[in-house]
């Protein structure tokens, strides 16, 4: 028997998928640097577990936990682009067209960049 | 038919309409989707000993068996597919699943002994036969000049048959083909984009920063009217070379990489080997190593 019900992740197609609109988290802060890449400061977020055990400990953070993350040249491009109006295929497309790149290249490159993003909680899918 | 691209992998050669990419690639495997799902599926192999389509077509069904067991059927092939594949020994199949539908043929080529399989997906309904028909005319799967024509994505190389695909990567942004004769080993590099990945720095930099490539010292050179470097490594000066051949370790190292400025591409070649290197066939393997 199974004690835990597994999470079902809804299905979308890779049509579907690209139509989804980026949208950048209003917790983070960017800092453009002198190269003109971004810098990228963001708010830590506890592990449920973790979080659970430090409420149950009476712990509370006094300060506010950040990280940050610093861009690359490429990252810097994509993460310009993400204005909560393009779609991913619009990113993508701009994106292959400034680096002159086969629009599959671009795509892997792009969607595992706002993947990783969305995983730290840089950004949302609307 | 619209614009047509060449596919060309490990002996096979094909065209296809542009807009068809590689979605998954093996050694001897190809399928091709045009973003809406797959179009084409092409696998190969040398065939030992008699060749039978009967016991092609079941070792077929039994490789799709969890997704069509059974619904693999024998197919006759309409006269313009059999004119198109003259060259071969055909044999026609199609088969059937809830969400998708195919058709495709066997082949066994006489000449070369290879067997090969073409399949056509038909869950794109815009997928026309008009285009399935063009890639079969213009499916061949040995070359006629001893040299073996590969391309896929970007790329574009022509080696020389004796020269064996052992492995290789596609990653975003960075191509990496090896091959191997037995006496050395060729690497194929391709970066991508270039002026994001050199910045403000040239290719000797570059050069340094990729493991492969980072010993030795590069000599800036012009390839194929490119700017580009290269250097070679050997044993130390008065070894014998039968002391050299009995070490296991490689002794003999070539580089080469150069920069296409207007593609945004940086390409290389790196090779190995324990013998002395064939300098006049890297310049050539260099000079077929191209971008479409």
């Amino acid at each position: 028997m199974r004690l835990f019900k597994k999470k079902v992740a809804p299905e979308i197609s890779r049509t579907q998928a690209l139509q989804y609109k980026p949208v950048k988290s209003g917790d983070i802060t960017e800092m453009r640097l002198e190269s003109g890449e971004v810098l990228i400061e963001y708010p830590m977020t506890l592990r449920p577990l973790a979080a659970a055990v430090a409420k149950r400990l009476g712990v509370t953070p006094t300060t506010r936990q950040t990280k940050k993350l610093q861009l690359d040249v490429l990252g810097t491009t994509v993460w310009d682009l993400l204005d909560g109006r393009r779609s991913v295929s619009q990113i993508i497309e701009i994106f292959a067209q400034t680096h002159r790149l086969e629009n599959r290249e671009a795509e892997v490159s792009v969607t595992r960049f706002i993947r990783e993003l969305g995983r730290r909680g840089l950004l949302g899918l609307q | 038919m619209k614009a047509c691209k060449d596919v060309a992998w490990n002996s096979v050669h094909f065209q296809c309409p542009s807009e068809w990419q590689v979605d998954q690639i093996g050694k001897r495997h190809l399928r091709l989707g045009n973003g809406r799902g797959p179009v084409m599926e092409v696998k190969w192999g040398p065939v030992k000993g008699r060749f039978s389509h009967n016991a092609h077509l079941k070792r077929l069904a039994a490789l799709n068996a969890r997704r069509a067991k059974g619904r693999v059927v024998p197919w006759t092939l309409p006269d313009s597919w059999k004119a198109a594949l003259a060259d071969f020994e055909t044999g026609g199949f199609q088969w059937q699943t809830t969400t998708a539908e195919g058709r495709g043929v066997s082949l066994y080529c006489p000449v070369c002994h290879n067997g090969s399989l073409i399949q056509f997906f038909r869950s794109t309904p815009d997928a026309a036969e008009k285009e399935f028909l063009a890639v079969l005319n213009s499916f061949r799967d040995h070359p006629d000049d001893g040299r073996i024509v590969w391309s896929v994505f970007d790329i574009r190389a022509k080696l020389p048959q004796i020269l064996q695909l052992r492995r290789f990567r596609f990653d975003a942004g960075r191509f990496e083909l090896e091959f191997t004769d037995g006496r050395q080993t060729i690497h194929l590099h391709r970066w991508a984009p270039a002026a994001a990945l050199l910045g403000k720095g040239n290719l000797t930099r570059f050069a340094g920063t990729i493991s492969e490539f980072s010993s030795g010292q590069p000599i800036v050179t012009t390839v194929n009217g490119h700017p580009g470097i290269q250097w070679s490594m050997g044993p130390p000066a008065g070894r014998p070379q039968w002391i050299v051949r009995l070490k296991p370790q490689l002794s003999f190292f070539w580089f080469r990489m150069w920069l296409l400025e207007e593609k945004n591409r940086i390409f290389g070649v790196r090779a190995a080997s324990r013998h002395y290197l064939d300098e006049d066939q890297l310049n050539r393997i260099c000079m077929d190593y191209e971008t479409v």
